[in-house]
């Protein structure tokens, strides 16, 4: 099981209408993902990098292809097993953190438990202790604008840990951020994944994400280029 | 319950834009109360006024009797019959006699009616025990409409003319002794109030009556006595149920459109704010909250405004509203004016029927309108609207 393999796609192809034209995101794209792994999908921007990781968590749908997560099958979700699927195995991160600006850090990192309609106890235990994970825990009663950019990451990542997600799908997530910050988030992630055995597929381009990532699989303009599995010395 | 939840957390973190919405839903709410309190508290008001000051608690008519036909009124008494009489005798009803004349304030002729009552009686509100006055010509009373049009002043005397049971003419000074101020123009326009034993005198008659009323809480014990017919209250003031009618569907063109008015505002500030949410809707979506969730909680938003607004308008209305349905409104002296027999202070009555049907009526109606553009959520595309590509 710690090798399976939760992810699998094939001859995966996402075409965009553009109008009369179309553009084609993807294209013949095959790979797989197993569990526990610290992944990238590295590539300039408009590789495909992010409708990728759209598809893999169930936000869109192949054109054509097959695409599977977790055992569910992307292309033939309904909207509502699509949330379902989200909800309880898939945590999001992403460039721009997407916190609510009217809820404290508490209750930022609380809504993916709401969802789950865990009860409150159980909650705040959780909350508390995805918190401390990402060392905020002494924000816990501030609103996003009190916090840094880095801090706000960090809650970002607290949200999409805090479940206990089988995979996190984290888009540009230190963009936004300086060195400092993006290395102690990055080393964070890693220990996470290093614990909870919890799957990380990063989309960026930035050099420093590159160096934590012990795969790369590379886009060139939707097609997989390169797929690089690194040792973890390196 | 997490709708529930979330939804008061956002309406709780909206801060200000919360608290203007329901504070103008709460002054249309407040507004349609108090509204409908005055238009029950006017129709009560006048319905009570009616009854104490002549239908009592119905009346029996000759059977020729037209109120609305001056032709009838000259042959239209009688002695009452038996079993009428036997309730004027126990004090729960009261004889009224009603016959045409004529009287010549300053030189010129005024058709009238004579109306002639016990000034002793005590079924109806109106003060003829003046006509117990001692006076060398015929005591007389009159209404503060009647004097006005008239030009007669308290102790004026004026000819009077009329006819007695044989169609003699016949005349006598009057003497004004008293001009009362009724709420009721019925027994004021174009009337003078006399001695019932007087009128009895001049006319040449013996105990006739044209009406007789009961006893405010008296049930009219039978329908028809000889020629004597049971008007009740219903027939009595099937008039005024028209006006109610009438003056219902004016004042709900007007609560429509207070209501209208305040809808548009949440309608707008709901189109606004899933605008503005777009990526918080999107970060909903991706966090696994189903889109039919997302419309639930932005219509749940909404209607909690609605909710709000209620507590809000409890909290301030309520001691107002207490206050004027015990001390009454105030109203202008030319309110009687109106014809109809309004008080010069109006007593709003809010029933918990008008509470709650407008409570129900505000919260429903905020519901549909927070629900229509929550719909739109279900075309927003959370991967477009995260990364920014959905305006």
């Amino acid at each position: 099981m710690e090798n399976s393999q939760i992810i699998k796609i094939k001859d995966l192809v996402k075409i965009y209408p553009l109008g009369a034209r179309k553009l084609t995101a993807l294209k013949d794209i095959n790979l797989s993902v197993k569990k526990g792994e610290f992944t990238g999908v590295v590539g300039p921007s408009g590789s495909g990098k992010t409708t990728l990781l759209n598809i893999i968590g169930a936000l869109d749908h192949p054109t054509e292809g097959y695409a599977e997560v977790l055992g569910h099958k992307i292309e033939s979700l309904t909207d509502s097993k699509a949330a379902q699927l989200r909800n309880q195995n898939i945590g999001f991160i992403f460039q721009s953190y997407n916190l609510l600006p009217i809820y404290s850090v508490y209750e930022n990192v609380e809504l993916p438990l709401l969802l789950l309609d865990m009860d409150k106890p159980k909650r705040k235990e959780m909350v508390k202790e995805a918190l401390d994970w990402l060392g905020i825990l002494d924000k816990i009663d501030s609103k996003p604008s009190q916090l840094s950019g880095g801090e706000r990451q960090r809650v970002s990542v607290a949200r999409a840990m805090v479940k206990r997600p089988k995979i996190v799908l984290a888009d540009e997530p230190t963009a936004n951020l300086d060195s400092e910050n993006a290395h102690n988030i990055l080393q964070r992630m890693q220990k996470l994944n290093e614990e909870l055995k919890t799957t990380f597929i990063f989309a960026t381009h930035d050099y420093k994400v590159m160096q934590y990532l012990r795969r790369q699989i590379v886009l060139k303009d939707g097609q997989v280029s390169e797929d690089e599995h690194k040792s973890p010395d390196n | 319950m997490v709708n529930l939840k979330l939804s008061f957390r956002n309406i709780r973190g909206a801060g200000i834009r919360t608290w203007l919405n329901a504070f103008v839903l709460s002054i249309v709410f407040v507004a349609m109360i108090g509204l409908n309190g005055i238009i029950v508290g006017m129709n009560h008001s006048t319905v009570n006024n009616m009854k104490n000051a002549i239908y009592g608690g119905g009346q029996y008519w000759h059977k020729d009797y037209d109120p609305y036909d001056p032709s009838t009124i000259e042959k239209s008494h009688a002695q009452p019959a038996e079993e009428i009489e036997n309730l004027i005798d126990e004090g729960m009803a009261e004889p009224i006699m009603i016959i045409q004349g004529a009287i010549y304030p300053h030189g010129r002729i005024k058709n009238i009616l004579i109306k002639g009552i016990d000034p002793e009686q005590s079924i109806l509100n109106l003060p003829v025990e003046r006509l117990l006055v001692k006076t060398d010509y015929i005591p007389a009373v009159i209404g503060s409409r009647m004097a006005e049009s008239s030009q007669l002043k308290k102790d004026d005397i004026v000819t009077l003319r009329w006819r007695d049971k044989d169609g003699t003419f016949d005349a006598a000074d009057i003497k004004i002794v008293h001009i009362m101020n009724t709420l009721v123009p019925a027994v004021d326009d174009g009337q003078i109030w006399i001695a019932y034993d007087r009128l009895q005198s001049m006319m040449g008659t013996r105990e006739h009556a044209t009406m007789v009323v009961i006893q405010q809480d008296l049930v009219p014990p039978f329908e028809c006595a000889g020629v004597w017919e049971l008007k009740s209250l219903t027939y009595l003031l099937r008039d005024l149920e028209e006006i109610k009618k009438i003056q219902i569907l004016s004042y709900a063109v007007m609560y429509l459109l207070l209501l209208f008015m305040a809808l548009l505002a949440i309608f707008d500030t709901q189109v606004i704010s899933i605008y503005r949410r777009k990526r918080e809707i999107g970060m909903l979506m991706a966090l696994g909250m189903k889109r039919k969730n997302v419309i639930k909680l932005f219509a749940l938003e909404g209607a909690l405004q609605g909710v709000l607004s209620l507590i809000i308008g409890a909290l301030y209305a309520t001691p107002f509203l207490i206050l004027s349905a015990k001390n009454g409104i105030k109203l202008p002296e030319s309110a009687g004016d109106f014809g109809m027999a309004i008080s010069t202070s109006l007593y709003p009555v809010y029933g918990w029927k008008i509470i709650a049907g407008s409570a129900l009526l505000m919260l429903v109606s905020v519901s549909i309108v927070s629900y229509f553009p929550s719909r739109k959520i279900s075309n927003i595309e959370p991967q477009k609207v995260l990364a920014g590509r959905e305006e």
